[in-house]
């Protein structure tokens, strides 16, 4: 019994969800704007290739594939971006590329949320003292300019991925807190949160029923956005050197390769690369623009035929 | 006359609510005070319906907030059923609410957006365990939905799927559902067209009728809260100035800003135009500052000087009639 | 009645959405009279207010005035061009908004938001007065509207100013150009009763003074029986009763009309037991056949499921939409 009947709640509530964003004027608007259909199609393209980046990439990240010099060869015949000055496939490092790109952003995004969302919440719904600390702590983390503190970091801890996300957090949670707690701080004055006080909700309900779902579009619009920031960041780390090392192909780490190249008329590993990050950039950056105008109401209004 | 002089549910006692206005960046410690509630005592009576009349930032909303323990008081106490709410914990109270409710001006802003009909109606049985297994809970809800007169397909719906009239319906429901004692109605068809506040209003007085709630009526609509009260009182700046049965209080209003009032109020009869009534002239003033003496005597007609001194008290003047100026005698 | 000043003719105006037509004006037809005040009442949503954005040509976004003549002393407002019709604003014909708290530029003091319409209209474009005089014109304007020590106010930023203050100043910036006609949006719909007292006052003095015609729009019938010589009442885009103002609350004819004022709170009215209908919004983009109440009239009949009623002169200048007086 008690099962069935979680099912159906659960079912109730999910399927509740997709019906009120069918009906959603936002939906409505989003539909119409050809930013987020371009944005969406990018962003399919990118995660589709991150998937099935096994099957789409002919040969091995590590793979020499040319026995002789010159290495670098350039697009075209059976390496369609060239080989690189190791004599890899600058296309299947490109394609094995993207993984690590959506990895570090989603797991960035993730970090982030996960730490700034609750401190945001509780900093705008409970005020005073919780909310100065809060406070003070993201006035900290924004006063660091981030990539230092990140170089920094991964000087004193050593380089790799993991290493990586959590050097970058140690800044970008704070920009979710002062969302999320603008947010609750304009959420908790509505008559629907006191009318929840007045029926007797507890604090930790009216948190989580009332002020997160009503304050979640700007978080969306925050994560879609934050998602290319930290592709970038993370590729100028990589760039550095400070990332991933060699022989993971990173975009950011590639690039680092190419430098001295491109003044040899080696062109391609520096470009192919670089036009990966600005697909996957612009991606998610016309996808967050059209989903920030779609949920703000005021952008929205009049958007007759 | 002695009717229904029934048990006193909620009193007010000296109550005071002052709100501290944040004085700019370089000027901290030099805070000053909005005077929101300064004073005020009332009871309401079990099955009551009291209405409480007043201009925008009188203090009347924080007067419902305060009966509700929904604001802290400054000082004073409130009493509900006997227990003073002012020194309970926020989880005493917080169990204490199933005894009480509110409903809001802005119905659509009453709701949580993202919540369906039915979960908003879900929610108070649920925090109070009021049911026992989900049919009951299925039924109770389908019984209040019944009592307001709005349609089961609805339960489906988002607030704002939903139109003011259904919206405000909804509201009223889930505070059935608690079978409060007391509700605080604040401006509660102000929001609403003629037609959709009549049908409100109706359904409220049948509620009341059915089950002998005791409401607090909050509005600045003196024709409503006539219609609907038993007894009233006119505030002004943070303080009641007419305490009366909702007879005495239009055919021997006493209080010149009561009277004023009186006055301003557009009458729906075009035979009584308004050009022969005295319009009061000036403002509400800042309840930061509130005049000395009578707050009300910068606009009164009848100001003299005692009046700019010394505050008059609140009296009895007989039936249950009570006035806070120097122009009437206390009955006593 | 002396020649109206303003004739409305088939009057309609269309919102055209994604979702359908919105008729929100459909087909109008009312005469201010010079000198006149003029009430038109509704609910919200029945396309008074658009009717009365269609007189200034200042239709919301997305809305088109599809057809009819809007004659303003016998020239079609329709007819002129942006330009002309702008020189017509705030000179010939003035508007009130609702809400004077977004009515009034907030970085602008007071007497410099006056001044603005004074100086384009009557300096630079028709040359009545030299610039210099422009500030006497200012709190010659606060002082009629009666706001207490112009001098001071002139300086004051809209923060600085009450509601009643701020509606008081929206007043005056619009009667500066001496307008014959008056549009008020709901005008004291955002203020409290003593306040409103003083700005229904302040109108009515205006029609005295300056001899303005005012096509006054609200919800509130108390304030059309204080204020108004003739009413209209619109439901779902037409009017479907149009008298002198003792008829209409006397005599209504419409049933809407009669349940519209019998729902009022009135002193006596017993509790519980106001008039009301069934609380249906009519949606202007599926009306029903017939007669557009019909489906929450009390009276209706078979006939009116059926045929369109058309506004006809029940009495001596009482017109009413409905089957019951054919």
């Amino acid at each position: 019994m008690s099962v069935v009947e979680k099912g159906r709640k659960v079912g109730l509530s999910i399927s509740g969800y997709f019906r009120k964003l069918a009906r959603s004027p936002a939906w409505t608007y989003l539909k119409r704007d050809e930013r987020a259909w371009i944005g969406f199609a990018l962003v399919i393209l990118v995660v589709g290739t991150a998937i099935f980046a096994d099957f789409i990439a002919p040969y091995g990240i590590n793979d020499r594939l040319i026995e002789e010099a010159p290495f670098a060869r350039p697009p075209g015949g059976a390496f369609i971006l060239g080989t690189d000055s190791q004599g890899r496939d600058v296309f299947s490092r490109v394609i094995q590329g993207t993984r690590i790109a959506l990895e570090i952003g989603l797991l960035l995004v993730a970090l982030e949320a996960v730490i700034g969302v609750p401190l945001g919440l509780m900093a705008g719904y409970y005020g005073g003292k919780v909310d100065e600390l809060v406070m003070r702590a993201v006035d900290v983390a924004l006063s660091f300019p981030g990539l230092v503190l990140a170089a920094a970091f991964i000087g004193f801890f050593g380089s790799g991925l993991n290493n990586l996300i959590i050097a970058l957090s140690l800044t970008g949670w704070a920009a979710f807190a002062r969302i999320t707690r603008a947010q609750a701080l304009t959420i908790k004055e509505q008559p629907y949160v006191e009318s929840a006080r007045a029926i007797g909700e507890k604090d930790r309900t009216i948190i989580s029923k009332y002020i997160l779902p009503n304050g979640i579009s700007p978080l969306i619009v925050i994560a879609t956005m934050t998602l290319p920031a930290a592709i970038l960041l993370a590729s100028a780390l990589n760039f550095m050197g400070l990332g991933v090392q060699e022989p993971t192909p990173a975009w950011g780490a590639m690039l680092t390769g190419a430098r001295s190249e491109v003044l040899d008329g080696i062109w391609w590993t520096a470009l192919f690369p670089g036009v990966a990050i600005i697909i996957t950039v612009l991606g998610f950056n016309f996808l967050g623009d059209a989903l920030r105008d779609a949920l703000d109401p005021r952008l929205r209004e009049y958007k007759y035929v | 006359m002695g009717k229904a002089e029934g048990q006193v549910l909620v009193k007010a006692e000296n109550l005071k609510r002052y709100f501290r206005v944040e004085a700019g960046l370089f000027s901290r410690g030099k805070a000053r005070w909005v005077h929101a509630v300064d004073g005020v005592n009332l009871h309401i009576r079990k099955k009551e319906i009291f209405g409480l009349v007043g201009e925008s930032g009188c203090g009347k909303t924080t007067v419902g907030k305060l009966f509700l323990g929904l604001e802290r008081p400054t000082s004073g106490s409130v009493y509900f059923d006997g227990v003073d709410i002012s020194k309970l914990s926020r989880e005493e109270l917080r169990k204490l609410r199933r005894e009480m409710g509110i409903v809001y001006q802005h119905p659509q802003s009453s709701l949580n957006p993202r919540m369906l009909i039915e979960e908003t109606l879900r929610r108070p049985i649920e925090i109070h365990k009021l049911a026992k297994n989900e049919q009951e809970k299925k039924r109770m809800i389908l019984d209040v939905l019944d009592e307001v007169g709005i349609e089961r397909y609805l339960l489906e719906r988002y607030p704002h799927e939903l139109s003011g009239g259904q919206q405000q319906r909804i509201a009223i429901a889930r505070i059935l559902l608690l079978n409060p004692k007391f509700i605080v109605l604040d401006e509660p068809t102000s929001a609403l067209d003629v037609l959709v506040q009549a049908h409100v209003l109706n359904i409220l007085s049948n509620l009341h009728e059915k089950f002998g709630f005791s409401y607090l009526f909050i509005s600045h609509d003196l024709d409503v809260v006539e219609h609907i009260s038993d007894r009233m009182a006119v505030m002004y700046v943070g303080k009641i100035v007419e305490l009366a049965r909702k007879k005495d209080l239009r055919r021997r209003a006493m209080h010149p800003y009561t009277r004023s009032l009186l006055a301003a109020v557009p009458i729906p009869d075009p035979r009584k135009k308004m050009k022969k009534r005295e319009i009061l002239r000036g403002e509400v003033p800042s309840a930061i500052s509130p005049p000395r003496g009578c707050r009300f005597h910068p606009r009164c007609p009848h100001a003299m000087d005692i009046c700019r001194k010394k505050e008059p008290k609140f009296k009895d003047v007989g039936g249950g009639h009570y006035v806070a100026c120097y122009l009437f005698k206390s009955s006593r | 009645m002396s020649e109206p000043i303003l004739r409305i003719r088939g009057l309609k105006t269309y919102f055209f959405m994604e979702r359908g037509t919105v008729k929100a004006v459909d087909g109008v037809d009312l005469d201010v009279g010079k000198k006149q005040i003029l009430g038109l009442v509704g609910e919200t949503g029945c396309g008074k207010s658009v009717t009365a954005h269609s007189v200034l040509k200042l239709v919301p976004y997305g809305g088109t005035i599809v057809a009819g003549k809007i004659l303003f002393e016998g020239r079609d407002l329709l007819k002129l061009s942006n330009e002309e019709m702008r020189k017509v604003r705030g000179t010939e014909i003035s508007m009130i908004f609702q809400d004077p708290e977004t009515s009034l530029d907030p970085v602008f003091t007071l007497g410099y938001q006056i001044g603005e319409p004074i100086e384009l209209h009557q300096v630079i474009e028709q040359h009545l007065i030299s610039p210099k005089e422009v500030p006497k014109k200012v709190l010659e304007a606060l002082q009629t509207v009666g706001i207490p020590d112009p001098k001071a106010r002139v300086d004051s930023y809209p923060h600085q100013l009450s509601g009643g203050m701020k509606q008081r100043g929206m007043i005056a910036m619009m009667i500066t150009g001496t307008p014959k006609l008056l549009v008020a949006d709901e005008p004291t719909t955002a203020l409290d009763v003593t306040i409103q007292a003083q700005i229904l006052d302040l109108m009515r003095k205006l029609r005295q003074k300056l001899g303005t015609s005012i096509f006054l729009i609200t919800h509130d019938l108390a304030v059309v029986a204080e204020m108004c010589d003739r009413v209209a009442v619109m439901y779902a885009g037409q009017l479907i009763e149009e008298t002198d103002i003792i008829p209409l609350f006397e005599q209504p004819l419409h049933p809407y009309t009669q349940v519209l004022i019998n729902a009022i709170p009135k002193p006596g009215a017993k509790r519980g037991k106001l008039a009301t209908i069934p609380p249906l919004i009519p949606n202007l983009m599926r009306l029903p056949r017939g007669c557009r109440f019909h489906p929450r009239c009390p009276k209706a009949t078979d006939k009116c499921k059926r045929v369109k009623p058309q506004m006809i002169e029940a009495e001596r200048g009482h017109l009413v939409r409905c089957h019951l007086y054919s």
